[in-house]
């Protein structure tokens, strides 16, 4: 039992690591961004510091933003160094990790439009709320604005900025976020396996109250949270508990929290975290009936969340099998943030023991002497450069959207080896392996719909009802495997084969 | 620096209450573990979810027949189903899609039999208010789906 909580831990620290890492890296390019080329005025006035835009402002910029709950931390940490208020930092820290453009086609695709919208708007209110109400409660809580620093231009600025980065990445947010990730590992430890399947069926009034006990401590990346509200969606689970995973899922956990504790106070991070909660929580409750899906027969239980609970159980090398999930669940090239990252940061550790006094960004700073520049050089504002990195991050996400969801045709290819695993491991009577396929084909089907809504502009009811046949056939499928009626599971298997070629059908030759 | 050293101090202190926090947080969500028996009454409840309800008509063919036939007039020549027949029918009128999708119709045909769903609600909408139905609606939707039904018939012994 204890291996197996061990490996738990491990597993969902190391797996939640990986699917950190893009977002982290954007983060950690956004502080550095902020620092080199906005300067502290420039960040102060992209944050509406000293006007009542403030808290707008930062619900935009976080709504734009790929960044996460922790990739979100080198940010705040910039925002506060840039003496920005508390409640404009905070309201940041909140938003910035709900949405991004690929979590937001998701959701706009695979659960109800409206609700995301709602949810969406509901998110301003809140950060909106909670951070006028902390300002008003904590005034006075910005550092006072430091020296600003000016960089010499052309390249000495971009290795500007990649210091900034490389020196943030082994500092005080690797070690927030390292506190972070260690909610999702104690999830994966001490949750029994399978144990949140019944927690937050629709019937159940204390679902978004036991969702924020869920929420605050586990880390879900905006993707993470919209799979999850599609899948809490399509089982007809609790509304409100799929708000409170948006907003505290996504935008909370405990490195966020121990930061805010640790610069404004135990008593001020606790005032916030309980603003936010409380101001989350009536608005599920409010939200709970009105966007309940009518069209659905709720479901008894859901296995969203099986991913938070302990992935070992009764298995008798608990090595081995930590081994095998993990190069099943990380795909090779799902490692390569995470490398850039390790990179960024031993050049980070690197330039801290070797120049602790930073004459390395002093001879930076140094005005270089220019010859007249030429006819067609252009000098091009830091904060403009700044904008323009900012909105090349956003650019970059929403281009991503295309690789992240392939044509229709393509995805039926790619779909092709889930299928194959799934139908074999179930006619074998594998619950295992029957699970492991069934959950990348069902991946594979919805973002097939995501990919078509992206280049059509729409998804039919009928496309519609095409994957969302082949899904619930796919989860009939799986709980037949483990109560082990073979009957049952050889006409589920012909029926797959049967909705797979309609499907298939319908998206190669009727869009 | 000055940050620095008080972000490492109250880590420190803020550590142990951490676990202690995490601990209750997840206690509270997962009910500190669960019993063998919750576990096999749980399985139970989940087989139920997809067991199949036995009005649900097996197939798009049946689904005409099954509108038709829940749907009559009684000896007096009225409408009256119970509540639970009006329940039933409304229940079947929402597997439209489901099984129109579920069959090998084209993307014209399941658009014609969903757009039959409306007229279908608008009679079982007529009788719950206690008026009297129009059965001509009721007739000519079930004839549009009679008339697909007839079609995959049709195509699949032709493909045969």
């Amino acid at each position: 039992m204890a291996a197996e909580m061990v490996s738990g831990f491990a597993f969902r620290f190391l797996i939640s690591i990986v699917e950190a890492a893009p977002f982290l890296l954007a983060g950690l390019i956004t502080a550095a961004v902020l620092r080199r080329f906005f300067g502290v005025a420039g960040t102060r006035r992209l944050f509406g510091e000293g006007t009542r835009w403030g808290l707008f402002r930062a619900w935009l910029i976080g709504m734009l933003l790929p960044v996460c709950s922790l990739g979100v931390i080198p940010v705040i940490r910039e925002l506060r160094r840039a003496g920005v208020r508390g409640g404009t930092i905070l309201a940041f820290a909140v938003s910035g990790p709900l949405f991004n453009p690929l979590s937001l086609l998701y959701g706009l695709t695979l659960s109800e439009p409206m609700a995301i919208v709602l949810f969406g708007l509901s998110s301003l209110v809140i950060v909106t709320a909670a951070g006028i109400i902390w300002d008003w409660c904590f005034p006075q809580s910005a550092l006072p604005a430091p020296e600003e620093e000016t960089y010499g231009i052309g390249s000495r600025r971009m290795l500007a900025v990649a210091a900034a980065a490389a020196r943030e990445s082994c500092g005080a947010s690797l070690v927030w976020v390292l506190t972070g990730l260690s909610g999702v590992g104690l999830a994966g430890a001490f949750l029994p396996p399978n144990s949140l399947q019944h927690t937050f069926n629709h019937d159940n009034p204390w679902a978004p109250l036991l969702m924020t006990g869920l929420a605050i401590p586990v880390y879900a990346t905006p993707m993470l949270a919209m799979t999850q509200l599609g899948m809490m969606f399509q089982h007809a689970n609790s509304v409100g508990a799929a708000f409170v995973l948006l907003i505290l899922g996504a935008g909370m956990n405990f490195g966020l929290l121990g930061w805010s504790m640790a610069e404004y106070g135990f008593r001020r991070g606790l005032a916030w975290l309980l603003l936010i909660s409380g101001i989350a929580l009536g608005l599920a409750l409010i939200l709970d009936k009105p966007l309940f899906p009518q069209d659905i027969e709720p479901s008894d239980h859901t296995h969203a969340f099986d991913i938070y609970c302990r992935p070992f159980d009764s298995v008798p090398d608990v090595v081995a099998a930590f081994q095998q999930r993990l190069e099943r669940d990380v795909s090779p090239w799902e490692w390569r943030p995470l490398f850039v990252i390790g990179g960024l940061a031993c050049l980070g550790l690197g330039l801290r023991l070797a120049d602790r006094r930073e004459r390395f960004e002093a001879w930076l700073r140094q005005s270089r002497t220019v010859s007249t520049p030429g006819r067609f050089d252009i000098v091009i504002p830091g904060p403009v450069l700044g904008l323009l990195s900012l909105a090349g991050l956003i650019g970059l996400s929403i281009s991503g959207c295309y690789a992240w969801y392939p044509a229709p045709a393509d995805c039926l290819v790619a779909m092709t080896d889930a299928r194959i695993g799934a139908l074999s491991a179930a006619l074998a009577m594998d619950h295992e392996e029957t699970k492991y396929w069934s959950e990348r084909y069902d991946d594979w089907t919805r973002k097939m719909e995501v990919g078509t809504w992206l280049r059509y502009g729409s998804l039919p009811l009928y496309h519609r009802w095409k994957t969302r046949l082949v899904r619930e056939q796919l989860e009939m499928l799986e709980h037949e495997v483990d109560g082990g009626d073979r009957e049952a599971v050889q006409k589920l298997v012909t029926a797959i084969s049967k909705s797979q070629r309609r499907m298939s059908e319908a998206y190669r030759e009727e869009l | 620096m000055r940050l620095a050293d008080q972000s490492r101090d109250v880590f420190q202190r803020l550590q142990y209450s951490w676990l202690l926090t995490a601990a209750v947080l997840l206690c509270l969500t997962s009910g500190c573990g669960r019993s063998q028996s919750d576990d096999e009454h749980e399985h139970e409840h989940e087989h139920s979810h997809h067991a199949r309800p036995a009005h649900k008509p097996d197939n798009f063919h049946e689904l005409p027949r099954e509108l038709q036939r829940r749907l009559s007039r009684d000896e007096s020549g009225a409408v009256r189903p119970s509540q639970r027949r009006q329940q039933q029918l409304r229940e079947i009128v929402g597997w439209i899609p489901e099984l129109a999708a579920d069959s090998d119709l084209r993307r014209a045909g399941f658009d014609t039999a969903v757009s039959q769903q409306p007229k279908f609600q608008q009679v079982l909408d007529e009788i719950a208010a206690g008026r009297s139905p129009d059965m001509a609606v009721w007739n000519a939707a079930v004839d549009q789906l009679q008339q697909l039904a007839d079609q995959l018939k049709s195509n699949a012994e032709n493909q045969q």
